[in-house]
């Protein structure tokens, strides 16, 4: 189906799409809040301020990006609204990435290393390392999710990935 | 090319964002240089390691719930959706136009008595206007 056509369902009010757009986009929205936020305990109420956010705001929807492009800008800017609430990174460290224990595998080690290493990161470089790392998206699309120069994204992915080396090497 | 110009563009190189000769000359300096050969594979595994950041599964009838909290928490005001395009995007506007509400609605009470519902039951207060106008300007024009 046409993205237009899709997007007037959505603006129409119709739930079926509603339906529709969360099953395609679900996975991804809970993927960047909590590679955004490191806390599972918080990621139902966000993701769904995130598509309430959304179809509340359909109408202003004008198609000069995509609709996912929309979606991946509205989910950062709700993760960046909960984290100044929360006003810390919070990460739910533990000794394990400190000084890892030879029981624990070295899947969730490393995904502990990850979600230390990001919560080293600034809430702008965050946003572009797990768009690039976790979402895969182009440089292209990251610079029009985030309404940024492709220039800039270069330089934003160059220092976070300079910073986050240097924390691994400090052990974090 | 230079190990300085091929640090660089290392991180480019690995997510393919290069020019075809770019890549070339990249690939040729990698072959004949391990310090920087280094460098790539450890950008290499910091990528790896971010990338097995896994969330957790979405909880089943998330749709449901949406659709329930969308339902509980309908906008009070049903006129808001025509006024936004050109009130909500700038604070100045909209506090004039209430303004005007205001004054109208005082006017009105007096040529109008008794009026039969009170004209403040249906102006947003300053703070909720300020609220949602920083959200709309979040949402469409926020620099991230």
């Amino acid at each position: 189906m046409e993205e237009k056509e899709f997007v007037e369902r959505l603006k129409r009010g119709d739930e079926n799409a509603y339906r529709e757009f969360m099953a395609l986009y679900k996975d991804a929205v809970y993927r960047i809040i909590y590679s955004f936020s490191g806390m599972a305990s918080e990621i139902d109420d966000i993701a769904q301020d995130v598509f309430i956010a959304v179809f509340r705001k359909i109408h202003k929807f004008r198609l000069d990006s995509s609709l996912s492009t929309w979606l991946y800008r509205v989910t950062i800017n709700k993760c960046k609204d909960y984290l100044r609430k929360r006003r810390t990174a919070t990460v739910e460290l533990n000794d394990s990435i400190i000084s890892p224990r030879p029981d624990i595998p070295e899947r969730l080690l490393n995904e502990a290393r990850g979600k230390a290493l990001l919560a080293t990161l600034s809430a702008k470089f965050r946003s572009v390392v797990i768009l690039r790392e976790i979402e895969g998206m182009s440089y292209d699309d990251i610079a029009r999710t985030l309404k940024i120069p492709l220039g800039r994204v270069k330089i934003m992915l160059f220092r976070a990935r300079k910073q986050m080396k240097e924390a691994a090497l400090n052990g974090m | 090319m230079e190990c300085k110009r091929c640090l660089s563009l290392l991180g480019e190189y690995k997510d393919g964002e290069l020019d075809t000769e770019t890549t070339s000359m990249l690939k040729s300096h990698l072959e004949a240089c391990p310090l920087c050969l280094a460098e790539l594979r450890s950008i290499n595994a910091l990528s790896e390691i971010i990338a097995s950041v896994k969330s957790p599964p979405v909880p089943d009838g998330f749709e449901d719930n949406v659709i329930r909290a969308m339902s509980k928490s309908a906008p009070r005001f049903s006129f808001i959706p025509s006024f936004m395009p050109v009130f909500f995007h700038r604070p100045v506007m909209a506090l004039s136009a209430l303004a005007l509400l205001l004054a109208g609605g005082f006017f009105y009470s007096r040529q109008n008595s008794p009026p039969e519902e009170s004209y403040a039951q249906l102006l947003i207060s300053d703070a909720e206007l300020r609220d949602f106008d920083g959200e709309v300007m979040d949402i469409f024009y926020g620099d991230i």
